[in-house]
């Protein structure tokens, strides 16, 4: 059943709402680095949908928001000769911040399904592949406690041409019907309002810090060794033993 | 699995001097020839820790172009490194297309020293097994090719090298003493084991090597690799068999 053609995109939120709703959850966002570092999580933000401009001013509205010295942006435009000549996902593996910290992807691994689909670039069974790879990704990340949210643009679409347009439709259909798992879900971001969509993004990433925070999610993994418990293992290491 | 390895095999010293030139120079070959196709190689070693897998990296090395191929020494992560996903420091060393990277004790570290080491606890290591197969079968699918060697030596012959290793004059030592492992034989052969039935798989099968005597164990890494690239490399293989 198609999900998309059921959204409502003439979703609207005028100025003044826009600050009053954005009040209550300014702290929590306030507070979500240190929230971050005490739990030793970090955060990955994805930012998909065919509207770049549109992108770019949640990038923006993000920025405005969070504290910029836990938070990096990674836009695809900007990747060099060394991520083109390895594996897809290298590029956002390289990238993927470290527990406390933030890293928003202005498009990601997701372009493979989507845009790089739509232009043919690979054959069929390369991208359908991906979406059980992109799956594998990100429950590694999960697994770690990342703190995984992806946010599908969905608007009006820019492109002219009709034919193109039905494409896209296909292939953001089927990315959210194979890529929407419980530990990585995909947050509908519809219309073309901006008010409505800075709201919606900003209150997804509060609330998703704050169900962390309640333990409504698992614990970060416990890779981390404290100093004494090493020291402890050194003295127990005799070299030589056989 | 390694329990049934004719540790015995033998090859002479003078034999060995005589065949390494022809192996070296096809293994030069089929790597320019892989580099040329963009074929991304990875070299993975595992093995005991006086199985002397230093030399056999050498041994291939000297075959690659050393511009394009890197030798990663895999040891503990490093603090930093433990602030992202386990895997995230071997992603970071993939090499290019076209380039070689040969891993002195890999991502396998995980299922051996960090789990002996307790750093893993039992019930994540299901999911370690998990990650590293699906790794291995990400890179193969997207071309990688992954060759993976276990050098096995018996428990004497470990030994044997571990005292000679000791026994050595001060300076003339090999930093080694942080590759012995810190736990008896039986629990690591356990854990290698395991392991090995676990993570092999049609795109990266493991090749075992018995490595008591050490000009074999050359032989066998070097003609295993000629053999695995000649596969890959069908045109390559009537231009340098």
């Amino acid at each position: 059943m198609p999900v998309l053609s059921q959204i409502n995109l003439n979703r609207t939120l005028s100025a003044a709402a826009y600050t009053a709703q954005l009040g209550p959850i300014r702290a929590t966002l306030n507070r979500l680095c240190s929230r971050l570092a005490e739990e030793g999580r970090p955060l990955v933000i994805v930012l998909e949908g065919w509207d770049s401009t549109l992108r770019e001013e949640l990038v923006k509205c993000l920025g405005e928001h969070l504290d910029a010295s836990c938070y990096t942006v990674h836009r695809i435009a900007d990747f060099t000769e060394e991520d083109a000549s390895r594996h897809y996902l290298y590029p956002f593996w390289r990238r993927l911040p470290p527990r406390g910290y933030i890293a928003v992807f202005e498009q990601s691994w997701y372009r493979r399904v989507l845009g790089e689909r739509v232009a043919g670039l690979w054959p069929e069974e390369v991208w359908r592949r991906a979406y059980r790879e992109i799956n594998q990704f990100e429950r590694q990340l999960t697994d770690f406690g990342t703190l995984v949210l992806k946010f599908w643009l969905y608007g009006p679409d820019p492109e002219p041409d009709p034919a193109v347009r039905v494409l896209r439709e296909l292939a953001a259909e089927e990315m959210l019907l194979k890529t929407s798992t419980l530990n990585a879900p995909w947050v509908i971001v519809e219309g073309r309002d901006l008010n409505w969509a800075r709201l919606k993004v900003l209150r997804a990433v509060a609330e998703l810090s704050g169900r962390a925070a309640e333990g409504g999610l698992p614990p970060s993994a416990t890779t981390e060794e404290a100093p004494e418990e090493a020291a402890r293992r050194k003295a127990r290491k005799r070299p030589g033993k056989m | 699995m390694l329990g049934e390895l004719d540790l015995d095999k033998k090859l002479k010293r003078k034999e060995w001097q005589q065949r390494r030139v022809v192996l070296q120079e096809r293994c030069r070959a089929l790597l320019a020839a892989a580099a040329e196709a963009g074929i991304p190689l990875m070299i993975v070693f595992e093995g005991w820790d006086a199985a002397d897998i230093g030399s056999s990296i050498t041994l291939l090395s000297e075959c690659a172009d050393p511009a394009r191929c890197k030798i990663w020494r895999v040891r503990a992560a490093l603090p930093a490194e433990r602030n992202y996903p386990w895997m995230w420091r071997f992603w970071c060393k993939l090499p290019g297309r076209g380039e070689v990277a040969l891993f002195d004790r890999s991502w396998y570290r995980r299922v051996l020293a960090e789990r002996l080491e307790e750093l893993v606890p039992e019930p994540e290591l299901p999911r370690a097994y998990r990650d590293i197969v699906e790794f291995e079968q990400m890179l193969a699918a997207d071309g990688y090719l992954l060759l993976k060697y276990w050098l096995h030596i018996s428990r004497a012959e470990r030994k044997r090298r571990l005292s000679a290793l000791a026994e050595r004059p001060a300076g003339r030592n090999l930093p080694f003493e942080e590759d012995v492992l810190s736990y008896g034989y039986s629990a690591y052969l356990q854990a290698a084991e395991e392991m090995l039935q676990h993570t092999a798989h049609e795109q990266a099968p493991w090749h075992l090597v018995e490595a008591d005597n050490r000009p074999y164990a050359w032989w066998r890494v070097l003609s295993t690799a000629a053999e695995v690239l000649a596969q890959r490399l069908p045109q390559a293989k009537g231009a340098y068999s």
